[in-house]
């Protein structure tokens, strides 16, 4: 594989990484940067940028140079400025938005007051007796089946 | 003969499906109970010829039949039988296929299972199950046909051999099985909204749909991870890739709504919500298979020309629309009582969970169609690769660890701070001791840092679940602790079994963490075989090439063997392959996983991965180019998605607790309704 070599600077080699990690190859492989594709045609791009840099090329240079041959769409990702930067920053704003909405209703619900329970007559009276006698069935229906 | 069975199956199929769907909606607004078998018959019907076109379409496969356009595309006479099986789904309309017939077979179970129970709900069900299927029957007839025949070539093209692999064969159907499973929670969702029985019921009767379809989801993204990882070459299994994500999202919302009904279930608390999550859900599916294939993501004007786009988006804008008309038309019947007792409860963490599991899915969302609105609002494409991913989404993986600790452990209604101090101070102290360790032995990052030490908080809080609950057995029930263990996990199947998929997800975590953040890579250029490479204590030498003839290929193989302190640990192969009928050459890589120690010194290489890429070759001489990847830790994300699976299946287990708690929710819904009466 023609990366970067031993033999290379220091400066070859960062900027060998920095291009070939930042260019997608588009030789049809599933969105691999030309650093990790396993195709031929990478291993002749990253050739081809190696003896690019070790020629006096810059890293910057390269790029707008692939950008101008292949589109902006041949970076791995679109640099963080105008219209992009909405996708830069944009969901994890709305993520922290979204926060503080759930942490204001989270807030609402807790104030508020528990609903007391339904009025009943006192036990003792002839309709609580019945009541209780029908709640003290329905519970024991209940955990009796819970039980099976 | 066989051709034309499959055909005319196909056109009835969407009759039957129509039916299936105008008499359950009769039966639905009627009550008529006629209507309601007639639509169930309907659902039968459906089943049985969609079925027959799958079997014309396997048959047609099998015999080389190349006539059917679709068997010219994607096999070929030499292609071995098992990928000339799994070629049903390697192409656009045998997935379409695969997706309705497994929605058939779905829609047949899930109304045989309900014949006798839910009454109400079950016309609805069976009118929008048939809707779907409705759906897909008229794509697949007028818009894509899986049987559509032309002049048969000699011998037809083949399956992309990068498809040619055991776990690409079980990855797309079971990820299918996920997908095509949220349709029938979303039917129950909507049959509730549609029916107005908008209790616990429709979430009750689906809590074992909604766990199977997620946990086909899941499993189906592991498995394409896995195919990507041994078949790609890149070293790597998750690039979020458009497919990858468009499978990822309604497993995040799915996991959301998991977690969200269990809310409506104990505290009668997020039923909008719980709506929401299931319409999102099944969009979100219908939207994954939408995205990969109507190519909108290669250019916003490739989506008409598609064909598919146009369809899939004018059912994509129906289904959400409708069932969020839907949902705003029955709000009323949706009020509950939202109350929250303190602020520091198990309720809250819940809501955080979902507020990020959601948010997660969007911003996925919003990344994956980003090139589709830059072009629409600058004229230019871009792409989004995966370092726009990992820094808007990595934060708020980190807080959802965090929490997945915390939920299942946190009080209900009200956490006091004694027993927020025994839940929560020792696995603090232990992780923060880990982490500290850590950073002393040299990890300076600091997203492993805290991916670990939340890791090891979450197995410190799980674990202590599964301590407590033994010991107050062991208590009261005078058991050793390993019964009691035992007695307490299959008497609380479903807490514990989500227990143990937090624990799989933390495995999984710490094998993504690892392999991302130390992951190591070397390379060596033009070496003759006869020559070693030493790296990262490893020595690999490269002993000698040849050449196989295959039937389909022609290989160029790499002997080489890797040792480590003098010892062999494996003769690693890999391949450069040549396909007759492809351009490229593809690459088979090695890898040598370290599943056990073989020393001491070598525990913390345990789940370790030597991957060998071969990048060239030359096959006469055998002068090769080849990179090696080390992988940390890679193999504790298989082992987690295990776990998950084992989790997940102890979760679904019958629990005769849970049919109790249904037939009670059922006689009182019949009670009320009587008393309304």
């Amino acid at each position: 594989m023609p990366a970067a070599s031993p033999d290379d600077s220091p400066e070859v080699r960062k900027g060998y990484e920095t291009v070939a990690g930042e260019v997608l190859c588009w030789c049809g492989c599933s969105r691999q940067t030309i650093y990790e594709c396993t195709c031929g045609m990478a291993h002749e791009v990253r050739g081809q940028i190696e003896s690019d840099l070790s020629a006096g090329r810059t890293p910057e240079e390269l790029l707008a140079a692939l950008v101008g041959e292949h589109g902006e769409a041949v970076r791995v990702v679109p640099p963080n400025r105008g219209f992009n930067r909405l996708a830069w920053a944009g969901p994890g704003a709305a993520i922290l938005l979204a926060g503080a909405g759930v942490a204001w209703i989270l807030i609402v619900w807790s104030k508020r007051q528990p609903v007391p329970p339904p009025l009943r007559p006192l036990p003792g009276g002839p309709a609580g007796e019945e009541a209780e006698e029908e709640y003290r069935r329905r519970l024991a229906s209940d955990l009796s089946r819970l039980k099976r | 003969m066989i051709v034309l069975i499959g055909q005319y199956a196909l056109l009835l199929a969407v009759l039957t499906a129509l039916w299936g769907m105008v008499a359950g909606a009769l039966a639905g607004i009627s009550g008529s109970d006629g209507l309601v078998a007639s639509s169930r018959r309907a659902i039968c019907a459906t089943f049985a010829l969609v079925t027959t076109t799958v079997l014309a379409l396997e048959h047609s496969l099998l015999t080389d039949q190349f006539g059917v356009l679709y068997v010219a595309q994607n096999s070929h006479r030499t292609q071995p039988i098992p990928y000339k099986i799994s070629a049903l789904w390697s192409g656009q309309a045998g997935s379409l296929l695969l997706w309705a017939w497994i929605l058939s077979l779905f829609a047949l179970a899930a109304v045989l299972i309900n014949r006798r129970r839910n009454r109400p709900l079950m016309p609805w069900v069976q009118a929008v199950l048939s809707g779907i299927q409705v759906f897909f029957g008229y794509v697949l007839v007028l818009v894509t046909p899986p049987l559509a025949v032309g002049i048969a070539p000699a011998d037809g093209v083949g399956m992309n051999p990068l498809l040619q692999n055991y776990w690409m064969m079980i990855h797309p159907p079971t990820l299918y099985l996920g997908y095509v499973g949220v349709a029938v929670p979303f039917a129950f969702g909507m049959a509730a909204l549609l029916s107005r029985q908008t209790g616990d019921v429709w979430i009750r009767t689906t809590r074992r749909w909604t766990i199977f379809a997620w946990l086909c989801l899941g499993t189906g993204i592991l498995l394409g991870s896995y195919w990507a990882y041994i078949e790609l070459g890149w070293g790597g299994y998750w690039a979020w890739d458009p497919v990858e994500n468009a499978s990822f999202m309604p497993w995040l919302t799915a996991t959301a709504f998991l977690h969200s009904v269990i809310l409506q279930e104990q505290k009668r608390m997020l039923k909008v919500w719980n709506a929401v999550l299931v319409i999102l859900t099944f969009s979100l599916a219908i939207f994954g298979t939408f995205l990969t294939r109507s190519g909108v993501l290669n250019s916003v004007h490739a989506f008409t020309g598609s064909g598919l786009g146009p369809h899939f988006g004018v059912f994509l804008a129906v289904l959400v629309l409708g069932s969020l008309g839907l949902l705003i038309w029955r709000l009323p019947d949706l009020r509950s009582e939202h109350r929250l007792d303190s602020l520091i409860s198990r309720e809250s963490s819940f809501l955080l969970n979902n507020l990020i599991f959601v948010g997660i899915a969007f911003a996925v969302f919003v990344l994956t169609t980003w090139p589709i609105w830059s072009e629409l609002a600058t004229g230019r494409n871009v792409s989004m690769g995966v370092p726009i991913f990992n820094r808007v989404t990595i934060p708020w993986f980190l807080v959802l660890i965090a929490l997945s600790g915390v939920g299942p452990v946190i009080a209900w209604r009200r956490a006091s701070l004694r027993s927020l101090k025994n839940a929560f101070l020792g696995p603090v102290i232990i992780a923060a001791a880990v982490a500290a360790g850590l950073a002393a032995a040299g990890v300076r990052q600091v997203y492993p840092l805290l991916f670990y030490f939340c890791s090891v908080f979450v197995f410190g809080t799980v674990l202590g679940e599964f301590w407590r609950g033994a010991r107050a057995r062991q208590a009261t029930a005078s058991e050793s602790f390993s019964t009691a263990l035992g007695r307490l996990v299959w008497r609380n199947k479903r807490r514990y079994g989500g227990y143990v998929v937090h624990l799989g997800i933390i495995l999984c975590v710490i094998g993504i963490a690892g392999s991302s953040a130390y992951k190591r890579e070397f390379t060596w250029e033009s070496v003759r075989p006869g020559t070693t490479m030493d790296f990262d204590g490893f020595r690999l030498t490269y002993d000698r090439h040849r050449i196989e003839t295959m039937p389909e290929h022609q290989s160029v193989v790499m002997e080489t063997t890797l040792t480590r302190n003098g010892r062999t640990l494996a003769v690693m192969t890999p391949e450069r392959r040549s396909f007759q009928r492809v351009d490229n050459p593809t690459t088979e890589v090695a890898i040598y996983s370290m599943i056990l120690p073989r020393s001491v010194r070598d525990l913390a290489r345990v789940g370790e991965d030597v991957y060998l890429v071969p990048v060239s070759v030359d096959e006469r001489s055998g002068l090769a180019s080849f990179k090696v990847m080390v992988n940390p830790f890679v193999n504790w994300l298989w082992l987690g998605g295990v776990v998950n699976i084992l989790g997940t299946l102890l979760a679904v287990l019958p629990d005769r607790r849970e049919r109790a708690m249904l037939a009670l929710t059922l006689e009182e819904n019949e009670e009320n309704k009587a008393a309304v009466a």
